[in-house]
């Protein structure tokens, strides 16, 4: 059995992928692309934990949790595409630093 | 009728995913489908709040349910005064979004009005919610359509702008979220709050973990992030004033109350609950002081040089979001009390002033503060709406503002912990928030503007803005049943008082000043 350390690890890497994508990149699908990363860290995390956890804990839940969240993700994933496709009809480009309509 | 507690909130999600459901069958028929679907949602949302105060009165049955249950929900006085504003809100935007989108082409009022029961079923569940798995699965079915609301007006640039810069910033928080409830169940292998703080003394589930206090403190901050985004505190708060300034000012006012009202019930079930077991208890009260601190300063500061209605609205929504903190960093029952009764007020004093500067701005075509000028002699209920509820939100002694307030910075100089400096820093921002409150209404009022036709006031508005400002000033004049609302669920958390004992304190208080 792979020893739960790699896992956590193996997750720690994509979540920080995931957050220096979302604060180095402007393309709203590249910010897209790095939330569903951190997501999919969160889903290594719990399925590898409901393996180890499985002694203590009252049944598979989070496993079951993993399979909820990957739904809602791709939820998610669809309503902000839709978003974006309107980005880029009105603009031409999806570069959320290029967004300035609204003034700082 | 007896409804078990435990399956309450199915009922109330139940009967609105109904009507939701109808409202999009009826979206696909007939004409004039937008009125049914206005009609069909009110009565959707006036049932919801008649249901939760039966069940409150102990109409079906046990009034509460037994927390450390293996339920999903919490049905608890937190979740009835939350659930009753969130839904005021939501039948408060119902009113008005015929009205509002009557002549912006392109749109379909029906899909709104689906949009907006679905988002309401989200913030109700979120605020029931007792499991990590419900709280994470409520709170995308309230985010998800509240990004589409945000981007309804599809052909403005500045309303698909608000939508993707809350999309991409909420995305992220509920990311952020779900990472720390993956590292709680790594902790405890459970998912149920009121059953984890139990869990947590002896946390070591996972073998090989000898010490779990940097994991914990690690949810801790990844829990705080995520709500945070959510309550517009400061480090999170950059989303803010693009998001409530490009969307319809009608989805700002939803936006700024209700799901901030609903992410706040779940954030105390976790801070105080969760994170208080014997054996793991973070001492949070300095760090959310300092977010408390920052929300206020910066909002009520960045919202003095402002030129647009809706963003210093924004800011004042930060700004106000740093008082809800102080009763968070107070802790204690006052403490509790005051956050819940100041997001209470909050929740109707901000969406009346969003909805009131919803009417003028479709009628003047500009936010821009210059074009509020006048505005006080060509029409005569949004204006009024609109100081009422900016000077409640200012403090004013005889509005609700005040007295929640007032027990917040009560609240603070009553902390063990010493907090007097974090209420007088209140106090200095309160004076502060009131010079840009105050400016608006000298605009409407005192500023001559350049045209004077009269402006039409649709019934929808007129009701909606009536009564917002009744509860208001109501709530103002007879504080008290609020208040022992909010202990009464303050209670939940903590018991120190009873809410007879708190409202005599809080009397001797006031008499002596």
């Amino acid at each position: 059995m792979v020893p739960l350390f790699y896992y956590i690890i193996v997750s720690t890497i994509l979540f920080a992928i995931g957050v220096y994508g979302l604060v180095s990149k402007g393309n709203a699908l590249r910010l897209l692309f790095a939330v569903e990363i951190v997501i999919n860290a969160a889903n290594l995390n719990l399925v590898a934990f409901t393996r180890y956890a499985m002694q203590t804990a009252t049944g598979p839940s989070g496993q079951t949790f993993a399979l909820f969240s990957i739904a809602i993700a791709a939820a998610e994933a669809a309503v902000g595409l839709a978003i974006i496709v309107v980005t880029f009809r009105l603009n031409k480009n999806v570069d959320v630093f290029k967004l300035r309509k609204l003034k700082n | 009728m007896y409804i078990s507690p435990d399956q309450f909130p199915l009922y109330l999600a139940g009967v609105l995913a109904g009507v939701a459901l109808t409202i999009v069958l009826l979206s696909v028929t007939g004409k004039r489908s937008k009125y049914i679907a206005m009609g069909l949602s009110t009565a959707g949302f006036a049932f919801a709040i008649t249901f939760i105060v039966l069940q409150a009165l102990g109409y079906f049955g046990t009034v509460q349910n037994n927390p450390t249950s293996s339920s999903l929900f919490a049905t608890d006085w937190v979740s009835y005064i939350f659930g009753v504003a969130v839904l005021l809100v939501a039948l408060l935007v119902g009113l008005t979004a015929v009205d509002y989108f009557s002549d912006v082409i392109g749109t379909d009022v029906t899909t709104f009005y689906a949009l907006l029961v679905f988002t309401t079923i989200g913030t109700l569940l979120l605020i029931f919610s007792a499991n990590l798995l419900m709280m994470f699965v409520a709170w995308e079915m309230m985010s998800i359509p509240s990004y589409v609301l945000t981007g309804f007006k599809k052909k403005d640039p500045a309303s698909n702008e608000a939508a993707v810069k809350y999309f991409v910033i909420s995305a992220f928080s509920s990311a952020v979220l779900l990472y720390g409830i993956s590292l709680i169940y790594l902790l405890t292998g459970n998912l149920s709050i009121y059953q984890i703080v139990r869990l947590m003394p002896n946390g070591m589930t996972v073998s090989g973990m000898t010490n779990f206090q940097p994991i914990g403190l690690l949810a801790l901050t990844f829990f705080v992030a995520g709500f945070g985004i959510k309550l517009a505190a400061v480090p999170f708060h950059m989303w803010i004033p693009d998001a409530y300034q490009g969307a319809p000012t009608i989805v700002s006012a939803l936006l700024s109350t209700a799901t901030k009202g609903a992410t706040f019930a779940p954030a105390i079930r976790v801070l105080f609950v969760m994170f208080s077991s014997s054996t793991f208890q973070p001492d949070w009260t300095l760090t959310f002081a300092v977010l408390s601190v920052l929300s206020m300063t910066l909002g009520n500061f960045a919202a003095l040089t402002q030129k647009s209605v809706t963003r210093i609205l924004a800011y004042s929504s930060i700004g106000q979001a740093g008082y809800i903190l102080i009763g968070v960093a107070a802790g204690g029952q006052l403490g509790l009390t005051g956050s819940f009764f100041h997001i209470l007020n909050y929740a109707t004093m901000q969406s009346c002033a969003f909805l009131a500067a919803a009417l003028i701005i479709k009628n003047v075509g500009s936010d821009n503060l210059d074009s509020f000028n006048g505005i006080g002699k060509r029409v005569a209920v949004a204006p009024m709406a609109l100081t009422l509820s900016l000077l409640a939100l200012g403090g004013f002694p005889p509005l609700s503002g005040f007295w929640s307030k007032f027990v917040l910075f009560l609240s603070a100089f009553q902390s063990t912990s010493n907090l007097s400096w974090l209420a007088i820093v209140a106090i200095i921002n309160s004076f502060v928030s009131i010079a840009f409150y105050v400016r608006i209404v000298k605009h409407m009022y005192l500023d001559e503007g350049n045209s004077t036709t009269k402006l039409v006031e649709t019934n929808g508005f007129k009701a909606s803005l009536i009564l917002a400002s009744a509860i208001i000033v109501g709530t103002g004049i007879y504080p008290g049943p609020l208040i022992e609302f909010a202990t009464e669920a303050a209670r939940s958390f903590m018991s120190e008082i009873s809410s007879t004992q708190l409202i005599e304190r809080l009397a001797f208080i006031l008499h002596s000043l």
